[in-house]
């Protein structure tokens, strides 16, 4: 049951293992992850961090092998076949870094507008005009009647916008959406989900290594190995200008952080640190230092 | 020329011959207007069956050649080597063509299920259900196969209208639709068909998405 005061995407020690062959491959290590409904966020992390693998997951494309995940009143783990068919039709969207994954290059952009109302069962008079509408909304309104191949890169990437956001669903997830697209299409992307996070409070999870893209949202998630383990959030004035940037390492359940690659090698730290606690602060010594065992 | 009812006496002119060989030498220099050929009288008896009175008394007349019931002609008919194995060829030609054809149907739906796997993956993605696919799969088959029949069974029609006559298989009997073994094709086509589709749209939809789709490839 979904409770008001949860978030609207919580993972909570989300493991996800593959098996390759014989080996077997640990994609997702007790994950931790909170999203309030209407939220705009990004993930970022180096390859085989676990970000796709998160997305798959709560885009219900995948199961966990452990651990929780609920979107909204979903639980993901509890969803049978028909109930992720249903899901994927109506609480979720998706929009894939490689275009050709988005459309199908055979349909019109009004066509593959029309694709997932049609699979909802939207009559043809009604997603007709909202497909319409939607393109217009990102733009594209000169665009209906043009196939995939007639389109720029970031014109597909904006009717894939369209078709994710056709059937009305609650979270958007974007894998990369603006990885194969120059700057300025880039930008104009960045501003339809935007747009359609502010205009309709669409919860949106974008999986970027774009920096710009990951500088213009208000929550960076930072992953690492199979783990989230930083935290950007920053504070906008009005006219969407950053006022504050804080970056934090997250604490997980039980308690773990993950100190930055950067602090590990600046300070030589190997397997063991030191914990020293003061009055309103830990400090992490490396295991060589020699630490008083006084509280500050 | 005629049939001695007495053997002839001395002095008479007259000639003993087998009735084919005699008949060969006369037809010589017949033409298709004028020729000569054995009699031949047709019986309709009651029952199909001729009585031991009225085959005694036909094997009285004279210059008799020999008494033949339709039946035994007919079944001697289907005895013959040469109609037999044009009909046989035909229809093996038939299941062969109808197995091939399968076969070539199960190997395009594999090379449509891998080429096409990132488009069906896609498809998923948005909502698309196992039922839905096999519709879909269905209907894109159906578009090119019933075509295909139609095309098929006109072209086998002119055929068989241009060349059974030739084939001379049975004098003049006109041609027979063996309607049992059409349906008996058609059933074993339409099942066989109905399974490939069910597999292609199992496999399909067994496969995991974000594989297919390489999503795990950061």
């Amino acid at each position: 049951m979904f409770l008001m005061t949860q978030s609207f995407v919580m993972c909570e020690n989300l493991v996800k293992i593959y098996k390759v062959a014989d080996l077997e491959v640990v994609a997702l290590q007790g994950v931790d992850l909170s999203v309030e409904a209407g939220e705009m966020m990004a993930l970022v992390g180096p390859s085989g961090s676990g970000k796709s693998t998160l997305m798959n997951i709560l885009g219900a494309l995948d199961t966990p092998s452990a651990g929780q995940v609920h979107v909204g009143e979903h639980n993901l783990l509890d969803l049978s076949r028909h109930q992720q068919v249903i899901y994927r039709r109506r609480v979720v969207g998706f929009v894939w870094q490689q275009t050709a994954r988005n459309l199908l290059p055979y349909l019109t952009a009004q066509e593959n507008v029309e694709l997932p109302m049609a699979l909802n069962g939207v009559r043809t008079k009604e997603r007709r005009a909202r497909a319409r509408e939607l393109l217009a909304a990102v733009g594209l309104d000169h665009r209906f009647a043009h196939k995939p191949g007639q389109m720029s890169g970031g014109e597909q990437q904006r009717v894939a916008i369209a078709i994710a956001v056709a059937n009305y669903p609650s979270l958007l997830l974007a894998d990369e959406p603006t990885g194969e697209v120059d700057g300025e299409a880039a930008n104009i992307i960045f501003d339809s989900l935007r747009l359609l996070n502010r205009e309709l409070g669409l919860t949106i999870i974008i999986v970027t290594h774009d920096h710009n893209v990951a500088g213009r949202v208000d929550r960076v998630v930072g992953m690492l190995d199979g783990r989230a383990s930083t935290e950007i959030l920053r504070t906008r004035d009005a006219a969407g200008q950053a006022l504050t940037e804080d970056e934090y390492v997250l604490l997980d359940r039980s308690g773990r952080i993950q100190l930055p690659q950067a602090y590990i090698e600046t300070l030589e730290i190997k397997d063991r640190v030191r914990l020293h606690l003061s009055i309103g602060h830990v400090r992490v010594y490396p295991q060589q230092t020699e630490v008083s065992g006084e509280v500050e | 020329m005629g049939f001695l009812p007495t053997y002839p006496a001395a002095g008479d002119r007259f000639l003993i011959a087998p009735s084919d060989d005699l008949l060969m030498f006369l037809n010589a220099t017949a033409s298709p207007e004028s020729y000569y050929t054995n009699n031949t009288a047709w019986l309709t008896l009651p029952d199909r069956q001729m009585d031991a009175t009225a085959r005694s008394q036909i094997e009285a007349l004279p210059g008799l050649i020999g008494i033949s019931e339709a039946w035994v002609v007919y079944n001697q008919l289907l005895r013959e080597p040469l109609p037999n194995a044009i009909i046989g060829v035909l229809f093996a030609g038939f299941w062969i063509s109808l197995l091939l054809g399968l076969l070539d149907f199960a190997f395009y739906l594999v090379m449509t299920a891998s080429r096409r796997a990132t488009t069906f993956a896609v498809l998923r993605a948005m909502g698309l259900n196992g039922a839905r696919l096999w519709g879909l799969l269905t209907a894109e088959q159906l578009t090119l196969i019933v075509p295909a029949i139609g095309v098929g069974v006109l072209l086998g029609a002119l055929l068989a209208a241009l060349l059974i006559p030739f084939l001379s298989l049975y004098g003049d009997e006109g041609l027979l639709i063996p309607v049992g073994q059409i349906g008996g094709l058609l059933l074993v086509f339409i099942v066989s068909f109905t399974a490939l589709l069910t597999g292609a749209t199992i496999a399909l939809t067994r496969s995991k998405i974000g594989q297919v789709l390489r999503l795990g490839d950061e």
